[in-house]
């Protein structure tokens, strides 16, 4: 039995090691007073200060933020009016084809895509503008709002509340706006969360999509790596991690909320 | 149809796909009335109460609320409220702001709203609820809140779909006897939706019983129960033991049946009902608490008499079931009699001839079945 419990223990570490500690080492050496990443040579912070002293990349930043921003809105609003569309209506033609084009940029390899998207907008005579890049990280990220929007409607649907807002006088649209989408509002917000994470550290679509003069985070970071892994990566890399965990405790914090259960 | 009559519905029909699930459903509901829909699930009665409500409309048929056709008239703009089965409360909204919501779709004043909320929560006792959220509620307390949003906007009908379904036997009864003197006192017309026989029996004013997308019988708990008209509806409501029987001959007023092939017995007709044709099969249904059993020879004056066997008696505390062999060449078809909880009825010899009777009124000819 405690032969066991230690091999499962061994197990577990080794399997946490083999994730986390790639992770640990980055963050190690993002402290690291040395150009490289071999030696310690003692604690610095100015890898840090270097970082944001970088006026590119800064700039980086922001059009990644804004980019992430806009893409998680646009995926917010269409996932949710897709999945009202699935959910309120009884089963219509080619209903199992339209759930499933709708989970394709789930399963597509990205450079597929990518390349999809840029022959489209090309052919279309569309500038490689920040709306077109918003627009195609918009397309990966639906999937995510879908998922999370249609599991709450669903459940909210079972409850019969928007027959009973109807029934006690609501229009279709007084319904929706009273009673459905704050219920819905959770988990929009959830799925915008994730999508937000999605387009912000989107490296392939953006790769292809983005035009002249759009540079976001990850490409900036790959043509950064170009010279090698420096601390100021170590130190970028630290930052987006923060950055992701706060995410996921929001995302957390919003998904799981037991007492706003519609059902009882 | 009558003068008070308030809502008239029918004849709906309805399929969802190529499966019927009304077929000519008429009914009409009187002003003040309790009317129970009673079936077991899959009938109809929630489809009719859906379409009365508006949510669903009916592929023939319309519906008519104080004398104005409704059948094309929006949910939202009829002037019926529902307590939905599962309550339907809104979670983000205090226990006010729910009992508010219809009053202020309906563009209510904000000063009146004040007035009746409390109002509405005096009626179904949960005064002093106004602030509370939904989530902290018990399950009866939710079905009170429910109640009270739907009838805080004063609807001309109240249809409530199963609404004490999800709550225990105790409180059941309770809210049964409640919602009677609730509805009593508001003088609002209940269309009820159940499928327990008590319930309806307990509250109704009248019981429409459906099977199969028809409603088989309308009337009183009593006429119901009393004479029950096809052999759906002397099962559902309170058990029967149905046989056949045959029309040997008939005078106005009475009909002489052969039953099972081996008994014959006179059985008196209402004198409006027409007596089926000579030779014509039957079926014939037996309240079980009317079959009274003899252990000995002695039968008092007027009831029909059956030899019969003793088979099994269950104890279940308040009654007694008893089962018996009446019929030599059907012996595997056992007719079931009710006696008194006396424990004294239960006998522990099986087998054992007895003597089994009725009084010739509560014989019932029933009608044929639709299906």
């Amino acid at each position: 039995m405690s032969a066991k419990r230690r091999g499962m223990g061994i197990y577990c570490a080794s399997l946490f090691g083999f994730l986390y500690l790639p992770l640990v080492v980055m963050i190690i050496f993002s402290f690291n007073d040395a150009r490289r990443n071999v030696v310690w040579r003692g604690f610095t912070l100015k890898w840090y200060k270097a970082l944001f002293q970088d006026a590119e990349l800064m700039s980086a930043m922001l059009t990644s933020l804004e980019l992430a921003l806009a893409a998680a809105g646009i995926a917010a609003v269409l996932g949710m009016l897709a999945s009202y569309a699935m959910v309120k209506h009884k089963p219509f033609r080619a209903r199992g084809a339209y759930d499933a084009l709708l989970n394709v940029p789930l399963m597509m390899p990205e450079v597929a895509l990518g390349v999809g998207i840029l022959t489209f907008l090309v052919r279309a005579g569309y500038e490689l503008d920040f709306m077109a890049l918003a627009s195609s990280h918009a397309l990966i990220c639906l999937p995510y709002t879908v998922a999370a929007v249609r599991a709450r409607l669903i459940s909210l649907q079972e409850s019969s509340l928007e027959d009973a807002a109807m029934d006690l006088g609501a229009t279709e649209w007084q319904a929706f706006v009273k009673v459905t989408l704050p219920l819905a509002m959770p988990a929009i917000i959830s799925g915008a969360l994730l999508s937000f994470t999605v387009s912000f550290q989107d490296f392939v679509t953006s790769f292809f999509v983005a035009g002249i003069g759009i540079v976001t985070m990850p490409i900036k970071i790959y043509s950064m790596m170009k010279f090698g892994v420096t601390p100021e990566i170590n130190a970028l890399s630290v930052c987006l991690l923060v950055a992701t965990f706060i995410l996921i405790g929001f995302n957390a914090a919003f998904a799981v909320r037991p007492d706003e259960g519609a059902r009882h | 149809m009558s003068e008070d009559a308030l809502l008239e519905v029918g004849p709906l029909n309805k399929a969802f796909g190529t499966s019927p699930v009304l077929r000519d459903v008429s009914l009409t509901v009187r002003k003040g009335e309790f009317m129970t829909l009673l079936g077991p699930s899959g009938c109809g009665k929630t489809t009719t109460l859906r379409i009365i409500a508006g949510f669903e409309t009916p592929d023939g048929g319309r519906v008519r609320l104080s004398g104005v056709d409704v059948t094309d008239v929006p949910a939202y703009d009829r002037d019926v409220h529902t307590v939905f089965q599962h309550y339907a409360l809104f979670p983000h909204l205090s226990v006010a702001d729910n009992i508010a919501f219809g009053m202020r779709m309906d563009k209510v004043p904000e000063a009146e709203i004040k007035k009746r909320v409390p109002e509405a929560l005096a009626m179904v006792k949960l005064a002093g609820f106004e602030t509370r959220r939904i989530q902290s509620l018990s399950g009866g307390q939710m079905q009170r809140i429910a109640l009270a949003r739907a009838i805080a906007g004063r609807p001309a009908v109240l249809l409530l779909d199963e609404p004490l379904g999800a709550l225990d036997l105790k409180l059941r009864k309770e809210m049964q006897l409640e919602l009677k003197n609730l509805q009593k006192r508001l003088g609002i017309a209940f269309i009820y939706v159940t499928h327990d026989q008590e319930e309806a029996m307990t509250m109704s004013d009248r019981i429409a019983v459906f099977n199969q997308g028809r409603i088989e019988q309308i009337g009183t708990p009593g006429e119901i129960y009393e004479t029950p008209k096809t052999s759906f509806v002397a099962d559902f409501i309170g058990g029967a033991n149905i046989f056949s029987a045959k029309v040997l001959r008939g005078e106005p007023g009475r009909a002489h049946l052969l039953l099972e092939d081996e008994h014959e017995l006179d059985v008196p007709l209402d004198p409006n009902e027409s007596l089926p044709g000579i030779g014509a099969r039957v079926k014939v249904a037996i309240r079980p608490e009317r079959v009274k059993v003899f252990y000995k020879d002695e039968l008092p004056f007027g009831l029909i008499r059956f030899d019969a066997i003793l088979k099994d008696t269950v104890f279940l505390g308040d009654a007694c079931q008893i089962y018996l062999q009446m019929f030599k060449k059907h012996p595997e078809r056992l007719t079931i009699a009710w006696a008194g909880g006396d424990r004294y009825a239960v006998h522990d010899d099986m087998d054992v001839p007895v003597i089994a009777a009725v009084q010739p009124d509560d014989v019932y000819i029933l009608e044929p079945d639709y299906v």
